[in-house]
């Protein structure tokens, strides 16, 4: 691309940075503005060629990187300089794409509005009057996205923490099949939920940057093998660019997506959807996922468990925050680095590493986080059974349904983003319905993307899932339905 | 838990003992001999400058991931293999929580709900004993309840200041822990244990097998009559781990006669006493987790063929092969455990005896060969202060030596003079000729032999020298011919032996003496 056109709006980025950042509070911190021209202009010689070269990334504060601190959104990391930086970051960098600031989060990925920071809550760029929820816990991420504060950004899902923000702030949010982007670097919420996923305005960018963060590596041991990326990515994706292509697809229709906390803008937004993609000439298909109900139990059962054991390492000691009780005889006889953690973490992430530690527990173990595990099985059981395809991660591959469907289509979220003064009033047990919806895929491990769509002058966001591996094909599907007309 | 009351203890001072039964198991930790960590790249070391050896996963930094020595795997393999383990196919690894300032990320990760290597065991026979320590004469089976993978942790240090000094260099260091079931009855039988387990793990380069130095470290379980069990931690000697136990017990008993009850504890070794750490049940609950991110490991049947066909000959295989009677060896008890008990002998022995028996092939060559190495060879390198080393002398310089001793070529003291030159002087030996030695140092036996050979100047010289000791020693050769001191024509036989520099026979000169003072 055109260097002049690229400096060009490299700068109107940073203009949108300094006239809109304050109000939104999207980024924690920020890389200065003449590093980051210099850096669109050594763009030119990237090791890598790539149509994103010279574009404007938003990175997520849990990803390490060493030129900006790595927060996490915590009191406890305020001013952590990581000394490497995150594989997926680096694999950006080297396709000639410059980091613009680090994006503002729930504490550690725990929160579903992007209230739950340090560094102050995020407002939804969308409204004018900043008293609405931008989602989270990627919601700087997606706020900075949806302001032209950057060209595209990276955020984690763990369960629906980029495809929900994506939602709510009116982007495209994808969270990739668990295992293809390296977490290299990637602070640790809950490590067998945990995925890289891409924000941006439009499905054909979020490919772009799939397609370079696609990558096997060494460095991290979920990091799905060559041998089967051969196996899933080697045939060329038919009808690449176009959307609308001659293949007629089989879509689920998840019934038990109909549940009563649904909005009616939400549920009339679904519907036209699939009347949409019915009238291109795919069949739609009624089906059943019945265990996602719960899905959203177990779903934080094994987060907050995983979680408490992540977090553990936040002891004061080699890096972080440390309270100066601890550093004295003050707290002698008390917990070990109680002091520290007390006042590091937030309220909610002492909530769930309470919770986590209370699942791990002596009976509890049994009766919460094995159980929880039981559920998960059958979660993905459960979505094998209504797939065309079988599961390429599983050595059984009779379990498919030859009558089954492609891809689900679902609403992402239950409602259009809430007032914030509204979400600072509910008690956290009640925001963690708002997960019900992405958490399944996250469960089990197949791809979704949050796609926005706009109904009765509002914009909800419309959930694609697929098998694991089909990324591509949901990306497509996702296309499909951003370019109606 | 499993007592044994067809052995009860009975070797304690005390009669109290008697009327109980001691129960005992261990749990041992053995550091496995890699270049590198168990989840990192960063080297594992010994006395390395503090924290020099972190990687950012040591330290726990965020973000980072364990990735899977396979090394580490390998070896852990060959010492489940070596201890006649049932390896798992798959296993995996799990998240022990505690808190503390040596232990970086909060969690060490072990094995806990599904170990690699379950039911093995070790056998301890009575040659495994001494006379000092035996364990009758009947072979005992210990068995292992199973060996599990997983990361040491750092060392905390205090100092007079009152400050906690954390080095992390030890941290996610492979270790595997060998569990055995309570199958010790005695004291004894557990130190021999831990120093039959020392020299398997060296010997097959899993485990240095150094007590003292950490690499390995030991904690009995100690029970009397089947009641509650306490653990006594880190006994870093084999002397420790009979001391504690036999003390332990005695505590126990002693609280029992007493009518007391014995509580679930976590006790230390001083030296002299156990004594309570804490008690089990305010303890910490682990919450264990299995690890959310590390992948099983799967362990095919090739894998397991395959390290079994890497393992070398076992300690209990050669000391067998070495001891048969019929065998081709034939070395003492004794011999054999002194071949075992240091590191690379028994190989070094194997090539001196193939060298030697290619010149000599007497039917007691092999145990002669063996008894020069262990009582001449490894008795004068204790002389001059060093260790045994395959490199100290080559195989052909003291098999030499042997052959030129044996076949009457050079004296015994001439051997042993030479052996001592060489041994002092090991750099410029490296490329030594016996035979040219001996020649330089003119060390060749007079030839003294009876019959058509016999050489009379020599017998010449000898009687001469004979004389001049008798001249110049009159009182005592005048003790000896009025037999007031018969033996002291030993002092005389000495006083010519060193005259001549030990090129003649003892014998020789002690008769040539008798025939000069005309005693018998």
């Amino acid at each position: 691309m055109n260097m002049n056109i690229l400096k060009r709006e490299a700068q109107n980025v940073l203009n949108n940075i300094r006239l809109l950042n304050p109000r939104t509070n999207a980024f924690i911190s920020l890389s200065p503005e003449n590093s980051v021209l210099t850096a669109v202009e050594a763009s030119l010689n990237a090791k890598v060629r790539s149509d994103i070269s010279g574009k404007l990334l938003a990175v997520k504060d849990n990803f390490c990187t060493q030129d900006l601190t790595t927060t996490c959104g915590s009191k406890i990391l305020e001013s952590y300089r990581s000394p490497y930086e995150a594989q997926a970051v680096r694999l950006l960098k080297e396709a000639g794409v410059v980091v613009v600031g680090k994006a503002n989060m729930d504490e550690f990925g725990m929160g579903t509005h992007n209230v739950l920071s340090a560094f102050g809550p995020v407002t939804n760029p969308r409204f004018s009057d900043n008293s609405y929820s931008a989602g989270g816990s990627s919601g700087g991420s997606a706020a900075a996205v949806s302001a032209d504060m950057c060209h595209f950004a990276l955020g984690t899902d763990t369960g629906g923490s980029v495809r929900l923000p994506g939602a709510y702030c009116g982007v495209v949010g994808f969270k990739p099949s668990y295992g293809l982007i390296s977490r290299d670097g990637v602070v640790a919420y809950a490590q067998s939920l945990d995925t890289v996923g891409i924000l941006a305005k439009d499905v054909g960018m979020v490919r772009s940057v799939f397609n370079i963060l696609n990558a096997y590596d060494p460095k991290d041991p979920t990091s799905i093998q060559p041998s089967i990326r051969k196996r899933l990515f080697s045939a060329p994706a038919e009808n690449e660019i176009t959307g609308r292509n001659n293949k007629k697809w089989r879509i689920g229709l998840m019934t038990d997506c109909n549940l009563s906390e649904l909005s009616p803008v939400v549920k009339s937004g679904w519907m036209e959807s699939l009347s949409y993609l019915h009238s291109l000439g795919h069949e739609i298909v009624p089906i059943s996922i019945p265990s996602i109900r719960t899905a959203l139990p177990a779903y934080y059962i094994i987060a907050s468990s995983e979680a408490s054991s992540n977090l553990a390492r936040y002891d004061g000691i080699r890096y972080g925050s440390r309270a100066n009780a601890d550093r004295s005889d003050e707290s002698r006889g008390g917990p070990l680095y109680g002091p520290t953690r007390q006042d590091g973490f937030g309220e909610e992430v002492r909530n769930r590493i309470i919770l986590g530690n209370y699942n791990l527990t002596g009976d509890s173990f049994n009766s919460h986080f094995l159980k929880a595990q039981e559920v998960r099985r059958k979660v993905q059981n459960q979505f094998n059974e209504v797939f065309s395809k079988s599961n390429i991660l599983i050595s059984d591959e009779t379990i498919y349904n030859a009558e089954g469907v492609d891809f689900l289509v679902t609403p992402c979220t239950t409602s259009t983003p809430p007032e914030l003064a509204q979400v600072n009033k509910l008690p956290p047990s009640e925001s963690y319905i708002n997960d019900v919806l992405t958490v399944p895929a996250s469960l089990a491990g197949i791809p979704a993307v949050s796609v926005p769509w706009k109904v009765k002058g509002e914009t909800i966001g419309i959930q694609v899932i697929g098998q694991y591996g089909d990324d591509l094909d949901v990306l497509k599907i996702a296309q499909t339905l951003q370019s109606r007309k | 838990m499993l007592t044994s009351h067809r052995n009860a203890y009975r070797k304690t001072s005390s009669d109290l003992t008697n009327q109980y039964n001691l129960t005992c198991g261990l749990e041992i930790h053995a550091q496995l001999l890699t270049k590198e960590k168990l989840f990192s790249r960063s080297e594992t070391s010994f006395n390395a400058e503090p924290n020099s050896r972190v990687s950012y996963y040591d330290a726990a930094l965020p973000g980072t991931q364990p990735i899977l020595n396979l090394s580490a795997l390998k070896l852990a393999l060959k010492a489940a293999v070596a201890l006649d383990c049932n390896i798992q196919r798959v296993s995996s690894f799990d998240r022990k929580h505690y808190f503390y300032g040596d232990q970086p990320a909060g969690y060490q990760i072990t094995q806990f709900y599904a170990p690699f290597a379950l039911d093995g065991r070790l056998v301890l026979y009575p040659h495994d004993g001494s006379k000092e320590h035996n364990i009758g004469n009947k072979p005992i089976f210990i068995r292992l309840k199973q060996i599990q993978l997983e990361q040491d942790t750092g060392k905390s240090t205090y100092t007079a200041d009152e400050v906690s000094h954390i080095d992390l260099n030890r941290t996610n260091t492979p270790l595997i822990e060998i569990v055995t079931e309570p199958d010790f009855s005695n004291a004894v039988s557990a130190s021999i244990f831990v120093k039959k387990l020392q020299s398997l793990l060296r010997a097959i380069g899993v485990c240095s097998g150094e007590l003292e130095a950490g690499a390995m470290r030991v904690d009995v379980n100690v029970s009397v009559n089947s009641g509650t069990r306490c653990e006594i931690k880190n006994l870093f000697s084999t002397s420790a781990v009979s001391g504690a136990i036999k003390a332990e017990f005695e505590r126990q008993c002693k609280v029992l006669d007493r009518g007391g009850v014995i509580d679930q504890e976590t006790r230390g070794w001083d030296g002299k006493n156990t004594f309570k750490l804490r008690t089990k049940e305010g303890g910490v609950d682990y919450k264990y987790m299995p690890d959310p991110e590390l992948e099983h490991i799967e362990v095919s049947d090739e894998v397991i063929h395959y390290i079994k066909s890497e393992l070398p000959e076992l300690p209990d295989s050669t000391f067998l092969k070495l001891t048969d009677p019929t065998g081709k060896y034939q070395v003492s008890h004794k011999d054999a455990k002194t071949l075992l008990a240091t590191e690379k002998l028994v190989d070094y022995y194997y090539k001196l005896n193939e060298y030697v028996n290619a010149k000599n092939d007497s039917p007691d060559a092999a145990r002669r060969t063996c008894n020069y190495l262990v009582h001449d060879f490894l008795g004068g390198l204790k002389k001059v202060g060093s260790e045994f080393s395959p490199s100290a002398i080559s195989v052909e310089i003291l098999g030499d030596i042997i052959l030129f001793v044996s076949d009457g070529s050079i004296t015994n003291t001439s051997g042993k003079l030479l052996l001592n030159h060489v041994l002092s002087n090991p750099n410029e030996m490296k490329s030594a000729n016996v035979s040219t030695l001996i020649d330089d140092y003119e060390l060749r036996k007079a030839n003294t032999s009876e019959g058509p050979e016999a050489d009379s100047e020599t017998k010449d010289a000898i009687k001469e020298l004979c004389q001049n000791i008798i001249i110049e020693n009159t009182k005592v050769a005048e003790t000896i011919r009025s037999g007031k001191k018969p033996k002291a024509i030993m002092f005389l036989v000495g006083m010519a032996m060193k005259a001549s520099q030990g090129r003649v026979d003892a014998k020789v000169m002690e008769s040539c003496m008798r025939e000069l003072l005309s005693v018998k």
